[in-house]
């Protein structure tokens, strides 16, 4: 964790507003486009990241920010959303709706809490060139299927199943179980 | 009949979004969508969002909105910002103030507009004045410009009609004897006590204070607004009594605002510590530091403690009135003490307008009423030393 990110968390526990403020304008959007990627419902979505806020602000002496505000919010933000979802009996085992939820947020700078070293940047760069710009006009220039089809000269179901393609190496890239390396040191 | 509910994992309802579903997998999915309305509601949700695109393409999440209802939420109120710096302005004289202890002296003291020929009365801001009552009871009348200078109650008490000023003599006594000074609507006064504390009194104040501070503390009673710069002296507490509020002072500056019309007594911290009791039905304390205010409901004893911004609660005591969001009827309350009216209204609702904005304290009453009416949808309408609000 960054200096900064020290002072921040300290001024929150101290009850700045203004830092405060600044956090919540700062990740509003794009916490609420996540839970959108996994709740589907803006509404639910928007309520999910303020009741988050509020419990920062209530509880900022008590909460334990290891990596990152950032990772903080983000991960914090997908159990929410995932808690919902099991009182509607669905899980996300495969990480689907996660990775949705990322793409969603239309932040690439995402680095996942205890898994630092995933990012969606280089995720991207594991994909053929034709599926990363299917993933760069969906979820970064918000253009529609059809229209991606018309730019890509392709037809709309390569478009859907090289877009669920993409999507599936993403979110084996992004959730590969951690490779430990044992580095032995005889000592 | 047991109804299981069973967990499904989202890559199910995915590849029936994709129509990759097979035959067994889509009898699981169906068997899940039936079990709940909720179930088939999220299942809608997902086609949608596939469909459609996230519903934030086109109107994007509204940040500055949900801002506003988390901020409601939050304990600390709304910090006020003040954009101009504010100089405090130069310091009132000392005035001399005599106090009454008969209410209906104050009627005295207030000249009344007899003339109901005027029609639009000159409501002129207020000035220095007070009334001075001494240990005996003799009362004296302080006006700007009449110069007062005494050796009463064994100290010497110098005034020029805007404030006045005790000074310990070499003469010790070790009688308590109080003074009062009460400032009437349309008054204001600065008062400096003989150990030093520095006392702005607003309109419709008084204050009772020893001449001389005997014994081992230092006790004044407040009916009013007052803005204390209490000088150090640890071995004496200086208190502040109103109504069943008291301020226990250890040398700091704060602000006490505890009129009786007003239904809670708000003393404001500025620098320091102070502790405030209320010794109502209930037996409440609050410590106060600096940028901290305490709200006492009179009726309750209860204290609320709040941070605010300290430098607009006192701006009375700079030449400003400073209103930030608030309702006419506070406001006007506010306004009829420094400008000596009376207000009605013509329509109760009007009372709940909420208002923002700030005035000179010494600009004649005929601009603020402009700056009112053209702010919000009302007209005021002058009457001698009546205001009616529609």
């Amino acid at each position: 964790m960054n200096p900064e990110e020290k002072i921040i968390i300290q001024e929150l526990r101290n009850k700045n507003r203004n830092v405060f403020e600044y956090l919540f304008k700062e990740y509003y959007a794009p916490l609420t486009r996540f839970a959108e990627g996994i709740l589907f419902d803006p509404f639910l979505s928007e309520d999910v990241v303020q009741n988050l806020f509020l419990y920062v602000w209530d509880h900022s002496e008590q909460i334990e920010i290891n990596s990152s505000i950032k990772a903080y919010l983000y991960q914090s933000v997908k159990n929410r959303c995932l808690n919902r979802l099991k009182s509607i009996h669905v899980q996300d085992k495969n990480n689907w709706l996660f990775t949705e939820g990322i793409l969603n947020s239309q932040d690439t700078n995402f680095e996942i809490e205890h898994k630092a070293d995933m990012n969606v940047q280089r995720a991207l760069k594991e994909l053929s060139e034709q599926q990363r710009e299917i993933i760069q006009l969906k979820y970064f220039e918000n253009q529609r299927l059809i229209e991606i089809a018309k730019v890509l000269d392709v037809s709309i179901n390569t478009v859907k199943t090289q877009l669920l393609r993409a999507k599936d190496k993403l979110r084996k890239t992004i959730f590969k179980p951690l490779i430990i390396l044992v580095i032995a040191t005889f000592l | 009949m047991n109804k299981i509910q069973h967990t499904i994992d989202f890559e199910l309802i995915q590849k029936k979004l994709n129509n990759s579903i097979t035959e067994q997998e889509e009898l699981t999915f169906q068997q899940w969508l039936k079990e709940d309305e909720s179930n088939l509601e999220y299942y809608q949700k997902a086609i949608f969002y596939f469909e459609k695109g996230s519903a934030f393409d086109e109107q994007p999440p509204n940040v500055n909105k949900a801002w506003e209802a988390i901020e409601k939420n939050i304990s600390t109120p709304k910090k006020l910002t003040w954009r101009k710096t504010i100089g405090f302005g130069s310091v009132i004289a000392a005035m001399i103030a005599y106090a009454i202890f008969g209410l209906n002296l104050l009627d005295s003291l207030n000249p009344k507009m007899e003339n109901n020929a005027i029609v639009e009365a000159e409501i002129i801001p207020g000035q220095s004045q007070a009334v001075l009552t001494l240990s005996d009871g003799s009362t004296k009348k302080l006006k700007n410009g009449e110069i007062l200078d005494q050796n009463i109650d064994g100290v010497d008490i110098s005034s020029d009609g805007q404030s006045i000023q005790y000074t310990e003599n070499t003469e010790s006594t070790s009688d308590l004897k109080f003074n009062t000074l009460l400032v009437p609507k349309g008054g204001e006064f600065f008062l400096k006590l003989s150990d030093g504390t520095k006392i702005w009194l607003n309109a419709e104040t008084s204050l009772k204070y020893p001449v001389q501070f005997v014994g081992n503390q230092r006790n004044v009673e407040l009916i009013g607004e007052a803005y204390f710069e209490v000088a150090k002296d640890k071995a004496k507490p200086f208190n502040v009594i109103s109504g069943n509020q008291t301020i226990q002072v250890l040398g700091t500056a704060f602000n006490v605002s505890s009129y009786d019309d007003d239904p809670q007594i708000i003393t404001t911290l500025i620098e320091g510590k102070v502790k405030v009791n209320s010794t109502g039905f209930e037996k409440n304390e609050q410590f106060l530091l600096p940028n901290q205010q305490s709200i006492m409901d009179k009726s309750s004893g209860e204290i609320i403690q709040m941070d605010v911004d300290p430098a607009q609660v006192i701006l009375w005591k700079s030449g400003k009135f400073y209103f930030p969001n608030q309702t006419l009827g506070d406001m006007m309350k506010v306004l009829a003490r420094w400008y000596d009216i009376d207000v009605f209204y013509d329509n109760e609702t009007v009372r709940n307008v909420k208002f923002t904005g700030s005035f000179k304290r010494y600009d004649e009453f005929k601009n603020v009423k402009e700056i009112i009416e053209k702010t919000n949808e009302m007209k005021l309408i002058i009457k001698g030393r009546t205001v009616i609000i529609k």
